[in-house]
């Protein structure tokens, strides 16, 4: 009598006890169920992002490159450790893009760039470009250069966009911005030589509208 | 009447002792959703709190110094999703992630709804080192709105893969540089069933991240 007692009471404390855990909100292992989100298109064709792409003496090198969204609802990424391209290398490469329906966006970063040519070199401690654009015909980009040396000289970024340094035999763009009809590119740093024998883009984000 | 109540409360110790057995312990809920970033911060010393390396991760690691780190993560068509890289610039040490076990929400609305909304997610997984050893690790990664107030933070923790020890740890609270951003969920994001990996290696961590 006592055990059936103590049988009924710990179940009736269970069915109790579920109850409570059930009505109190709080984190649950349980794996949600499909977000519903509607909107969007199904192209987004050429949204993308590649952390280093360098082109020396007409040889092209690419570095941590998602290729393109295959629809607004598509997701990419890449990543290398370290990358080396004929002119230099860099660490921690990393690029992503994203489509969130009506909204898509990329991005593009890396840390420790390396680059040397026959007479200058740059360096960055990390760079970032950034680029979105929505269906309603918006788009946004920006980036960011941190401990950019060229030549040893230290270069304090702006913010403007296309900030153009010329030193040495080399020409650097900051912040360069790419609108299009339908999408922006955003290249967080373009270095080309001006005999147009090294061109090297680090940190590239492409948004189209989807 | 005195018996029928310590029966009861003794039966609602047992009830409470199934639950317990059952239910992990402040378990996460799959994040349905993705989380993207890139950046840098300075960790140990006057900045942010670190955990040194020891066991197999050399103890001149996550002392003192600047960490770079590229990492993405989310679930996409019934899979967990993501890949990424951590470089201590003190040592060296870097991490190279070669599975991701889970992707969670820790804080924040689970979807994200929309796309500037703040939020914090964990990604877990096995990784590969440069010093010789395989690792299972936690990053978590906080996007704060609005992005001109530069919160967003980043953190790492490393454990054995035997005993799930914790060998490593820094964290950006906030980053130094970058950005990490919360996106919304898609129809891509039909996410696996849980892991709870996440919990688990949580669960054999002494020092934890200092944000949520």
């Amino acid at each position: 009598m006592s055990k059936t007692r103590y049988l009924r009471l710990s179940i009736v404390a269970l069915a109790i006890g579920l109850s409570v855990s059930v009505a109190v909100p709080g984190p649950a292992s349980a794996q949600l169920s499909l977000p519903l989100l509607g909107g969007g298109g199904t192209s987004s064709s050429g949204t993308s992002a590649t952390a280093l792409a360098a082109t020396v003496l007409g040889s092209t090198t690419t570095l941590a490159s998602t290729g393109t969204l295959a629809n607004s609802w598509d997701a990419l990424g890449a990543e290398l450790d370290s990358g080396s391209i004929p002119a230099g290398g860099a660490d921690v490469l990393e690029a992503t893009a994203i489509g969130e329906g009506d909204f898509v966006s990329s991005k593009a970063s890396l840390a420790d760039l390396s680059l040397a040519t026959a007479a200058d070199t740059v360096s960055a401690d990390f760079t970032m470009a950034t680029a979105a654009a929505d269906s309603y015909g918006g788009t946004a980009g920006w980036s960011e250069v941190d401990g950019l040396v060229v030549d040893g000289v230290p270069i304090i970024p702006t913010g403007d966009v296309n900030q153009t340094i010329s030193l040495g035999a080399l020409r650097v763009v900051l912040n360069e911005v790419t609108p299009a009809a339908n999408g922006i590119t955003v290249n967080a740093l373009h270095i080309t030589t001006l005999d147009g024998l090294v061109d090297v883009v680090v940190g590239s984000a492409t948004a189209v509208a989807p | 009447m005195k018996n029928i109540i310590a029966k009861f409360a003794i039966s609602l110790l047992i009830g409470g002792l199934v639950l317990v057995a059952v239910t992990p312990a402040r378990a996460w809920q799959v994040g349905a959703d993705f989380i993207t970033g890139g950046g840098w911060y300075l960790f140990g010393g006057n900045s942010n709190p670190s955990f040194p390396g020891s066991g197999p991760i050399p103890s001149s690691c996550g002392r003192q110094g600047r960490a770079n780190f590229g990492w993405h993560g989310g679930v996409k068509n019934g899979a967990f999703w993501g890949n990424g890289n951590y470089k201590d610039h003190e040592c060296g040490l870097h991490v190279h992630n070669e599975l991701v076990r889970d992707y969670v929400c820790v804080s924040g609305p689970c979807p994200s709804a929309m796309h500037h909304q703040s939020g914090t997610r964990e990604i877990c997984g096995n990784a590969s080192t440069n010093v010789g050893v395989s690792v299972f690790y936690r990053v978590r990664m906080n996007d704060t709105e609005p992005e001109s107030a530069k919160q967003d933070k980043f953190g790492i923790i490393l454990y054995t893969t035997d005993t799930m020890t914790e060998v490593y740890g820094t964290e950006g609270v906030p980053i130094n540089g970058g950005n990490i951003e919360l996106h919304m969920g898609n129809r891509s994001n039909t996410a696996p069933a849980a892991s709870n990996f996440c919990d688990l290696l949580r669960a054999h961590t002494s020092v934890d991240f200092t944000f949520d």
